[in-house]
């Protein structure tokens, strides 16, 4: 591989994992405040 | 231990925007820091095109002890206060700082093939890196297999002041033992024509240092109010139906 082949592999792997940690991130957040708005209308339901 | 209020997710997350907008900003700082960087650097003397790598890798490295030292410090205050927010960020921070160190020895293991000759090496920067990786994954592992929330907390705010003991060597290991691993580098002891395209890179990973800490951390909060609303919904069972 080139010397650009090890910089261009280097700059992927980083963007990769930051994107796919962002996501991740945002898919818990996403969740977690899904689940909280399902307990808040199960309440409604009830009154 | 101060608990989390559900009440406080009830409505729209009140910084939701300044966030999202933080989190543009640090990305699109990091890909002017990569223009820059390409546009600017000329290859270096015996490495070539490779030391753009150490954009990447240096800035990387750094956030993650950065990370690693809010662990610490969010640690002793739950232990001096016991209240879960401490508990909280001390976690955020650790899994923030096991990806960014873990992305550190990637970028070292590219960056080594071509310059060393091997994608892993015995170094004792290296091996002190993978150990403080394998502390933290610990500490994330302890987190998930315990159950009691104090227990969990207490256990893992010791392991997380404790395992920072291992930070410091990490940093200091290119001076106490014979390494290949280049000594401790910043933007003054770099060559100028690099410097400014290290220092963006600095900035740009230090936004995201922050936009990541900050997020998990409100994901753990919510998820910490939805873990007490279902807690509490089991308790007042048939009450409230989801």
């Amino acid at each position: 591989m080139s010397e650009w082949g090890f910089v261009m592999a280097a700059y992927a792997v980083a963007w990769t994992v930051l994107g796919g940690y962002a996501l991740y991130v945002r898919a818990r957040i996403r969740r977690a405040r899904a689940m909280l708005e399902g307990m808040g209308e199960g309440r409604e339901v009830v009154r | 231990m101060t608990p989390v209020s559900s009440s406080e997710f009830s409505g729209p997350t009140r910084f939701a925007r300044a966030w999202t907008v933080l989190g543009w900003l640090a990305f699109a700082a990091l890909i002017g820091a990569h223009i820059v960087g390409f546009a600017i650097s000329r290859p270096d003397r015996d490495m070539g095109h490779l030391q753009k790598i150490m954009y990447l890798h240096f800035p990387v490295a750094l956030t993650a002890f950065g990370s690693f030292a809010v662990v610490f410090v969010a640690s002793g205050l739950y232990l001096l206060r016991r209240a879960e927010h401490y508990d909280l960020l001390a976690a955020s921070a650790a899994e923030v700082g096991v990806v960014l160190t873990a992305l550190t020895l990637s970028l070292g293991s590219i960056w080594a093939r071509p310059t060393w000759g091997v994608w892993w090496t015995w170094d004792p920067r290296v091996t002190t890196t993978a150990i403080m990786l394998l502390v933290y994954v610990g500490y994330l592992a302890l987190r998930a297999f315990t159950e009691d929330p104090e227990q969990r907390a207490r256990w893992s705010a010791a392991v997380g002041m404790l395992g920072f003991l291992n930070v410091p060597v990490v940093y200091m290991s290119v001076r106490w033992w014979r390494s290949i691993h280049q000594v401790q580098s910043s933007p003054s002891t770099v060559a100028p024509a690099y410097a400014l395209s290290l220092r963006l890179h600095f900035i740009a990973f230090l936004l995201i240092f922050v936009y990541f800490i900050g997020r998990r951390y409100h994901a753990a909060r919510l998820e910490r109010a939805a873990t007490a609303a279902v807690e509490e919904a089991a308790l007042t069972e048939g009450e409230v139906h989801v």
